[in-house]
């Protein structure tokens, strides 16, 4: 598996501490029932630029899931509902993912790492030949509206 | 992103320094709350994402306490304060990090980029609903009890 498509992550050392995890369930909030590799951009590859420090700029190379169970998996789902519908009284303009996409990565897909408050965020570095088709195992599409 | 009809000014008005809490996070920071450099409360919410020309804009509002904290306790909206306070500036942050501030009035708000009437303070509302079991005071919390045991 190799990550030289973005140098910063091996300047930065992004990767210390990083796994594999092909078997958990994560979430990722996606804009169709089709989640593709446009989902999976990370804010570098949509053209954001990072504050000079390693921590935004591993941030802003890796791509953020969370990690869910079939427990918790409803409480989630639940929560993005609620933040949908208050976000839209604040603002119904802004484009925002309403679809959430829970899926499992195969081996190759890349390394992952808790990051953020919250103990179930996790910032996902995608290696080099990563593609949805054939890096992750798609196992549910929901939508949140 | 629409256009805005306002000269850009150099201000640090609405340049967040401390006390930054985020109130509403949906994929990213909605709608969120601090204070500038003198000391003012600010109140922030995002206004766009303009991914060709590689800017975001946000509303900043300068609000004072007592309007700041009547938001914060759920007794008005974001709505209202729009309505309320005098001090509001579009601020387009560009994904490098360039930041230009245009001094407006409520007008110059695009109607539909306006919240909604039942636009509460998101953490107020869920705190009345987690705290609505003791919360409630008197006749009326006798009568929901007794509603509730029926």
């Amino acid at each position: 598996m190799k990550f030289d498509k973005t140098p910063i992550i091996h300047d930065c050392n992004c990767l210390e501490n990083a796994n594999e995890d092909s078997h958990n369930h994560f979430l990722r909030r996606v804009y169709s029932n089709t989640p593709n590799d446009t989902d999976f951009h990370t804010y570098a590859e949509l053209g954001k630029i990072p504050k000079d420090n390693c921590k935004d700029k591993c941030s802003y190379n890796g791509v953020s899931i969370n990690l869910t169970t079939e427990l918790t998996y409803q409480l989630i789902i639940k929560k993005y509902k609620e933040n949908i519908q208050a976000r839209k009284k604040i603002n119904a303009q802004i484009s925002i993912p309403e679809y959430c996409f829970r899926f499992k990565m195969r081996e190759t897909a890349g390394k992952i790492i808790q990051s953020g408050n919250e103990v179930t965020h996790f910032t996902f570095y995608k290696a080099d030949d990563f593609t949805v088709d054939n890096s992750i195992e798609n196992l549910e599409v929901t939508h949140l509206l | 992103m629409f256009e805005i009809k306002r000269n850009i000014i150099e201000t640090d008005l609405p340049v967040i320094v401390s006390n930054y809490k985020v109130l509403l996070f949906d994929e990213m920071p909605i709608l969120f709350a601090g204070t500038n450099l003198y000391g003012n409360r600010i109140l922030a919410s995002i206004i766009d994402e303009d991914f060709t020309n590689k800017v975001t804009r946000f509303l900043y509002s300068i609000v004072d306490e007592k309007n700041y904290i009547n938001f914060i306790s759920g007794k008005i909206t974001y709505f209202e304060i729009l309505n309320i306070v005098k001090n509001k500036f579009f601020v387009d942050e560009t994904f490098a990090g360039d930041i230009f501030v245009f001094p407006i009035s409520y007008d110059d708000i695009p109607v539909k980029y306006l919240p909604s009437e039942d636009s509460f303070c998101p953490e107020a509302e869920n705190e009345l609903s987690l705290n609505f079991g003791v919360s409630l005071k008197g006749k009326r919390q006798m009568f929901i009890k007794r509603k509730l045991l029926i």
